[in-house]
Parts: C-alpha cells; structure tokens; sequence
C-alpha cells in the first residue's frame, strides 16, 4: 500500500468559482442515466484503480 | 476566453449534445479554470499534455512564444524555461503518465512556486486540460476513427 505525506499544506483552498464548477459538472455527470450500472461500476473502479482512490 | 483550439468547443458542443447539462457545467468548468490560473502555465500544462496525448489540434499557443513551442519538449536543458515552469512541466508530464505515482518532491516543488492555494488550484485546472483532451482524443478514435 502507497504511503503519502500530505501535499496540500494545511488550510490551502482550490479557486473558489473553479471548485465549484467541478462539483456541478460531477454531478451533472453523475445523474446522467444512460449507462448501465453494471458498466458504470466498471469504470468506476477502473478509475479509482488508475488514480489510487480509496474512497 | 479560451486558450485552445477554436474546433475544440464545438466538437463538444456536437457529443454532448444529448446531455445539455453536462456540456453546460464542462463548460462552465473550462471557463473557470483558465480565469482561475496564469494563461502561460495554463498553455504550459495544455500544450506539454496534447505533445504527449497526441492531441493535434491543441499544439498551437497564442501565449507561448515560437522558440518555447519549439522547446517544450526539451523543457528540462531548454534555456527557455525558468525554475517555475519545470517544476510544472515536471508534475504536468507525471501527471498525464501515472498519475497515482506522484511523489512528494514533484507535489512540494509546484507548492514552492505557487503556494498551497496556488497549487490546489493549478491541479482542478489540470484536471480540466487533460480531461478535455482525452475526451476529444476518445471521441476521434470512436467517432472518426483517428486520433
């Protein structure tokens, strides 16, 4: 398993109106029902596998 | 304002034309990032990331001038290049190859030339370059059948 120091140092924000388009646009994603669940999961994990997501 | 091609929007404009509010919000989040960022390290990390994706239609910069163009590949002996911009281009090029192998010393040397908001903010704009690029790429190879 990878371990990691923080690289953020503590209290640093994204660009407020940037953060917030990132958010919108992953939810306007997200609700997008055309794609199976079954395909969405796989891509889902294939994802967090290449980015070494664990949440 | 827009920092890449002009055939980029309207290539999205045309796949995501059966999801408006994603194409909306995409937007939306591509506006944001070049506001929120300087426009030369926006070009830097654009253009260094279509060199490596193979994304022809985003090698061209109106910010760039034509001798870092031409150097950018060459960015770590190229004289063009100051102590900022490798440290960019260095995090950029690990970025788009294994992005889950970044180490500490490539995060801690763009935080120490652009502060931790700095830095948080450039990784959400990197985010949305390569995103963008990929998408495009995904769309030739599965629409048009070239990259």
């Amino acid at each position: 398993m990878t371990v990691r120091s923080p690289r953020l140092p503590k209290g640093s924000r994204s660009h407020p109106e940037l953060q917030r388009a990132l958010v919108d646009w992953q939810a306007a994603a997200v609700r997008l029902d055309q794609v199976d669940p079954l395909t969405t999961e796989l891509v889902r994990l294939r994802c967090a596998q290449h980015h070494d997501c664990h949440t | 304002m827009t920092l890449e091609s002009a055939s980029t929007a309207p290539v999205f404009a045309t796949r995501l034309a059966h999801a408006p509010d994603v194409l909306t919000e995409l937007t939306a989040a591509h506006d944001a990032a070049v506001q929120a960022i300087d426009p030369r390290l926006y070009d830097l990390a654009r253009v260094r990331i279509a060199m490596l994706l193979g994304t022809q239609s985003e090698l061209e910069s109106r910010v760039l001038s034509a001798d870092e163009m031409a150097k950018l590949a060459q960015w770590p002996s190229a004289t063009e290049f100051d102590a900022q911009d490798r440290a960019v281009l260095g995090f950029v090029e690990q970025w788009v190859i294994d992005v889950a192998s970044i180490d500490d010393d490539l995060a801690n040397g763009v935080v120490q030339h652009l502060g931790g908001d700095g830095f948080a903010t450039f990784i959400h704009a990197l985010l949305v370059i390569e995103q963008r690029q990929r998408l495009r790429l995904a769309w030739q190879q599965l629409f048009e059948g070239t990259t």
